[in-house]
């Protein structure tokens, strides 16, 4: 049996998730704001911690033709690296990845897209399978004691409710492909 | 659907909280936190959900589902209303939320554009294909960590799972690739 071991793509994802988020928001959420004003409502807590996070302001028509160019250029070095394939002897048929850091989590949780939101930028196909007869196991996937959570708006957060129990829901696969 | 659209929770002044059907305590995804929750308890055998940053995938897998989001340009947009429609940059896409792989086939061929909505700017001119499956061994790459959120432990354990199964299965793995960060673009692009 071959052992296979992670992959790296070629670019930051916390740089790509700025693009990203960005690029949602060109105009600063201002339409979003508008809504919620005229109906009198709150944003809810996990919006307004992205918008936050990601610094989320109205661009320049400027600064929006700068975050497209990057955009373009993460889905120049995908393509590129997809063509290439390191490792393989012909270009992937797909990649494995997760769909989500948690199997769900608690409500008002400020949760890290990124996984997902990654193929919306690069705009490659992405599907979701249930992975028949695995069960989450409070012995198999013990919390990682020795990990020490990054420095950003989301890790620290994921890894601390890691000890929320999930037992016994289905774990589902992302495969971009 | 949360309140904005832009949240992978289902949340709204309008229908409260849709909950995890295997767990109340926990979200059911979103924005299509609903389709999820309905296919999930066989209210409904399929959605068309949309998908600009998980929509789809998110409530599928937090459901225990199959989903596809397919490229944004393969799916029209005639109809679909949004805040912030204008956001052209980064592109909805439309896809199913079900049971099986073979319900994401039939309705990835329903959604799927051309030709019959040829005449909308924008949309790719690639019809669905029915491919044979390949008599080759297939290439995966394995990507379990992005450098900004470590996954869970069965998360991981789950990517690992499906990595030795596909092994196992005669195809072929993919070994960690260094050389290509330090290496500049033009050579990449000959």
């Amino acid at each position: 049996m071959k052992i296979v071991v992670p992959i790296k793509l070629p670019f930051d994802c916390w740089k790509v998730a700025l693009t990203t988020w960005g690029l949602y928001f060109q105009t600063g959420a201002v339409e979003l704001k508008e809504r919620l004003a005229a109906g009198g409502e709150q944003m809810l807590p996990s919006l307004a911690y992205h918008l936050q996070a990601f610094d989320i302001k109205p661009l320049s028509a400027s600064d929006a033709f700068a975050l497209n160019r990057e955009m373009l250029d993460y889905k120049t070095r995908m393509s590129a690296y997809w063509n290439l394939s390191p490792g393989s002897s012909r270009p992937f048929d797909g990649v494995i990845t997760p769909v989500h850091p948690s199997a769900s989590y608690p409500h008002n949780f400020p949760c890290w897209w990124g996984y997902t939101s990654l193929w919306n930028i690069l705009d490659y196909p992405s599907l979701t399978l249930p992975l028949k007869g695995f069960k989450i196991s409070p012995e198999l996937d013990a919390k990682d004691l020795n990990y020490h959570p990054l420095d950003n708006p989301f890790d620290k957060a994921t890894y601390e409710m890691c000890t929320f129990r999930h037992n016994g829901e289905t774990l589902i696969l992302d495969i971009g492909c | 659907m949360p309140q904005t659209g832009m949240a992978v929770e289902t949340t709204s002044n309008l229908w409260g909280t849709t909950k995890n059907p295997y767990n109340a305590q926990l979200v059911s995804g979103g924005s299509s936190g609903g389709d999820g929750v309905l296919v999930a308890m066989k209210g409904c055998p399929v959605t068309s959900s949309s998908d600009i940053g998980g929509s789809i995938r998110v409530p599928a897998a937090f459901n225990g589902l199959y989903s596809i989001r397919p490229s944004g340009d393969r799916i029209s947009k005639t109809g679909i209303m949004s805040t912030l429609g204008g956001q052209i940059s980064i592109k909805v896409s439309c896809g199913p939320v079900c049971h099986s792989l073979a319900d994401v086939k039939l309705l990835a061929n329903i959604v799927n554009a051309w030709p019959q909505m040829q005449f909308e700017p924008g949309v790719f001119p690639m019809p669905w294909r029915e491919l044979d499956p390949p008599t080759r061994k297939l290439s995966f790459g394995l990507f379990e960590f992005d450098g900004v959120c470590m996954p869970h432990p069965p998360i991981l354990r789950g990517l690992r799972e499906t990595a030795a199964r596909l092994t196992a299965a005669g195809h072929e793995g993919v070994n960690e690739f260094h050389q290509f960060l330090n290496r500049p673009m033009s050579s990449l692009l000959r």
